[in-house]
């Protein structure tokens, strides 16, 4: 009974393992489709209402964790969540395609060495000589000198070549062993006498016998390569260099390179100079991290042991079963419902989809719009704020929705707040010398990604003028275009319901 | 018990076998040393200016030609006056650059751009100059970003540099090895504790180090914040070394590989038939362990140590990084400096304990086999 139980836990271990790493590669795939914010320029933010020993602020990022966003922000005010998941594709495959091809050079040059014991002992040597120090005692004074002289996207083809090279002939010298070992056996040499080619006993015999141990090995390898890009990531040695930022927390200013794209080893990277301040970034992201790698390294474990004891695994094959196939079936409809309801998020898919399909100038609002519902609310709860600052003449409070001097408002007081730049000096001369009222707000419309708010006004004698707010984000305003007097030209291109 | 065949036995005391792996192990040494120096220097290569040309513009209140304004420097010859084109050994554009700007007689001293390309002779080149310097004992310099245009030689450091390091490797690899050694035979004893111990083990082998590292610093500021006081240093600070964090970084990657693999061992030898024999000639467990295991596992220990090392090594260097600490393996990764030239060298010293290391573990294999021939006799 107990065997029967022991047996049912490994095998419902198994299924796990197979559960876990579908999710993970559902992730890797649809990650820019999960994404709950964007990540472009436009969605930066300079100021966020955070409480500090118990009162709001109004601050710049990082933001810490909140119920807007939940593993925080960065330094722009890019979600880290949605960073994360844009970037495992980035992360994940690197380190799947430098596996791949580890093991197509590795695996013939193994095999044919192990069956003809040509070049064993430069195999051997080499072997000793690349696993005898950690490979970042190689990889990290090549790199870092590299670093500086080259553009990024020659050091990432150069990293690629060199996480490769230097775990090639570990695995080459691991098979050339095993086939090594296999060549002794009888019916090695009597396909030999047969007239055997060295492709056919390699292809024939070693391949079918070393199956289940390549298949471990490549796992364990795709382990180690992660293991080692997390390493490169701590030496800030990382493939998605993006923008440089500056970091102005106390004298020495920092300057460090931001991932655009999320790759995680810009990430950890970035999260460790920030550790001490803003401990979530590195936190999270070392959390997503290890978890891909113990999901990994757990079904490699369970395929090990799948493999040692298949007679423990004899069930009903997958297409007869019928909680893999509801499964399946869930999956590939969840894959779909994505796909047509949420939109690809990744920056450069976006970039792309606004070169290539320019908007309708007005059209009904897109169910692929929905997404951007609340930071529609969100701006126009700025914009109102904004207008009602410039009525109490409190222009100090209002620049900070305007996005002026964001720091001399952050550390010093009122008296210190410059004058307000065009044309809002003329929306404040108008709401307090002018006599201007203000009427409500109006319809929103669409440029680019963020909203331009219609500012609906009456002059002193009481006729109607329409200005305009452009750039409305969840932060503050960009742009303004009317003023007393004058009417505002709408330069949105989309009209968007609430 | 494996049994080896009389030939293929690891520790078959047949002549020279210690003497042949420690000579193998310089040589992968030797080979380690030049695979740093030949990876390190491969950005070299990249030219962006004429490696053998720098444009000079004489002061106009110089009255001299070209050719005599260059005479306290023969090494240099004109080779087109009107354009000021000055050429230069092979390689020295940026020494020469250095020498003319100080001359009074020059008012401008500028290399030459070209589109970047590759040169191997330049790489080759500079690769010959690293030696020389090498040779000479100079194993590179720092420059730091408060006075760019100065560089100081490592030199100086690298004493302090070791010995700081080599204050938590030490300790931390033996912690490391006593504290896997010792849970692996509590694991054997105590089947339960056993089974949490090796979910443990598992979990911590695919923990990457960083994360291991952030996991003890945020705990250690977490301890501060709830005591209200620092009570474990996270990061350098001057002369304040942080040890407990680098320390337990370094220990508990080796403890899991030696725990791993001694795990194995002692179960294996714990279930052979003379232990039994032993009990029941009324051996107490501690001199069953003392007298039986410890002696017959020590082949494996010794096996797995190498691999230790190599976590240990590349833990430190983590550990360096994330604690801030000047030490041999992060001090290059540090916001005060601006440009380094001397990794490969330090990274170098670290491969130097490495392969001591291993000679070490061939040198005590050489004892064990003494030891293990007493105990048969």
């Amino acid at each position: 009974m107990q065997q029967v139980a022991s047996v049912r836990w490994l095998r419902f271990r198994y299924r796990l393992a197979w559960g876990m790493m579908l999710l993970l590669a559902f992730v890797v795939v649809f990650g820019s489709y999960l994404m709950p914010h964007e990540i472009t320029p436009e969605h930066k933010i300079a100021l966020y209402n955070q409480e500090v020993d118990g009162v709001m602020k109004k601050l710049p990022p990082p933001i810490a964790p909140n119920s807007e966003f939940w593993f925080g922000t960065d330094h722009r005010g890019y979600d880290v969540l949605s960073l994360l998941l844009n970037g495992a594709k980035y992360t994940l495959g690197f380190a799947l395609l430098a596996t791949i091809l580890r093991f197509v050079i590795a695996l013939p040059l193994g095999l044919y060495s192990g069956a003809t014991r040509r070049g064993r002992g430069v195999l051997a040597t080499l072997h000793l000589v690349t696993s005898s120090v950690p490979a970042l005692l190689f990889l990290f004074p090549t790199m870092y000198g590299l670093n500086s002289m080259l553009p990024p996207e020659s050091t990432g083809k150069i990293l690629f070549a060199l996480v490769v090279g230097i775990g090639v002939f570990q695995v080459a010298n691991q098979f050339a062993e095993r086939a090594d070992f296999y060549s002794g056996k009888l019916y090695i040499e009597a396909s030999r006498t047969m007239g055997a080619s060295t492709s056919r006993i390699v292809f024939r015999h070693f391949v079918p016998h070393l199956r289940p141990e390549i298949l471990f090995a490549f796992l364990s390898e795709f382990v180690q390569v992660l293991f080692l890009l997390g390493q490169l990531a701590v030496v800030r040695i990382f493939l998605g260099g993006g923008e440089l930022f500056v970091i102005d927390d106390g004298p020495p200013l920092v300057q460090i390179t931001l991932t655009t794209s999320g790759e995680w080893g810009g990430m950890i990277s970035y999260g460790i100079s920030s550790l001490r301040s803003y401990p979530w970034i590195l936190a999270f992201s070392g959390l997503v991290f290890t978890l891909s790698v113990l999901i990994v390294s757990f079904f490699a474990k369970q395929v090990q042991k799948r493999l040692d004891t298949p007679y423990l695994y004899v069930d009903k094959p997958w297409w007869r079963d019928k909680l893999a196939l509801g499964g399946i079936a869930a999956g590939a409809v969840l894959c779909l419902a994505l796909l047509t309801v949420s939109l690809n998020k990744s920056p450069d898919s976006l970039t792309t989809m606004s070169e290539t399909t320019p908007q309708p100038a007005t059209s009904a609002p897109q169910s692929g719009l929905k997404a951007d519902q609340p930071d529609i609310k969100k701006s126009k709860q700025v914009a109102e704020s904004f207008i009602n600052y410039l009525i109490k003449n409190r222009w100090d409070m209002a620049a900070i929705y305007a996005g002026v001097n964001y720091d001399v408002l952050a550390k010093d007081s009122k008296q210190n707040v410059p004058p307000p730049p065009a044309p809002y000096d003329l929306w404040l001369k108008a709401f307090t010398e002018q006599k201007y009222q203000f009427v409500g707000l109006g319809a929103v419309r669409v440029v680019g990604n963020s909203p331009e708010i219609e500012v609906k006004v009456k002059d002193a004698s009481g006729k109607e003028e329409v200005w305009y707010l452009v750039h409305v984000s969840s932060g503050h305003i960009r742009d303004a275009s009317g003023g007393p007097g004058v009417q505002g030209k709408s330069v949105g291109t989309q009209l968007v319901s609430e | 018990m494996r049994v080896f065949p009389e030939n293929d036995h690891p520790f078959s005391p047949k002549g020279g076998i210690v003497i042949k792996s420690v000579v193998k192990l310089l040589l992968i040494g030797v080979c380690i040393f030049l695979g740093i120096v030949l990876m390190s220097n491969v950005d070299k290569g990249v030219t962006r200016y004429q490696p053998d040309v720098l444009q000079v513009k004489l002061r106009p209140t110089s009255d001299l030609t070209l050719q005599k304004a260059l005479a306290a420097h023969p090494e240099l010859s004109v080779s087109d006056e009107a354009q000021g084109l000055v050429h230069v050994p092979f390689g020295q554009v940026e020494k020469y650059q250095r020498v003319l700007r100080v001359d009074r007689h020059f008012m401008m001293v500028n290399p030459i751009p070209v589109p970047p390309s590759y040169s191997v002779k330049k790489y080759l080149f500079e690769v010959k100059e690293q030696l020389k310097h090498y040779q000479t004992g100079e194993l590179g310099t720092l420059t730091y970003t408060s006075r760019i245009d100065r560089d100081y030689s490592i030199n100086v450091y690298v004493k302090d540099l070791i010995l700081r390091s080599l204050s938590y490797l030490i300790p931390g690899l033996l912690l490391g090895i006593l504290a896997g050694y010792a849970l692996a035979l509590w694991a054997v004893l105590k089947p339960r504790a056993g089974m949490v111990l090796d979910n443990l083990h598992a979990l911590m082998l695919a923990i990457p180090d960083f994360f291991l590292i952030t996991l003890l610093q945020l705990t250690a500021i977490l301890i501060a914040k709830v005591a209200g006081k620092k009570v474990f240093l996270v990061m350098q600070f001057a002369s304040e070394v942080p040890l407990l964090i680098p320390l337990l970084s370094i220990t508990l990657l080796p403890a899991a590989l030696v725990y791993g693999s001694m795990r194995i061992a002692v179960g294996r030898e714990w279930d052979e038939g003379y232990i039994k024999t032993a009990y029941a000639k009324g051996l107490s467990r501690m001199m069953v362990i003392f007298r039986h295991i410890l002696r017959n596992t020590s082949a494996d220990l010794l096996a797995i140590l190498p691999r230790t090392m190599t976590v240990g090594l590349t833990s430190l260097v983590v550990a360096e990084v994330m604690c801030g600490i000047f030490g041999l393996g992060g001090y290059a990764i540090n916001n005060n400096l601006y440009k380094v030239t001397s990794l490969p060298a330090t990274c170098a010293i670290l491969a130097l304990f490495a392969i001591l290391f291993h000679m070490l573990i061939a040198l005590l294999q050489k004892r064990l086999v003494v030891s293990t021939k007493e105990g048969e006799a």
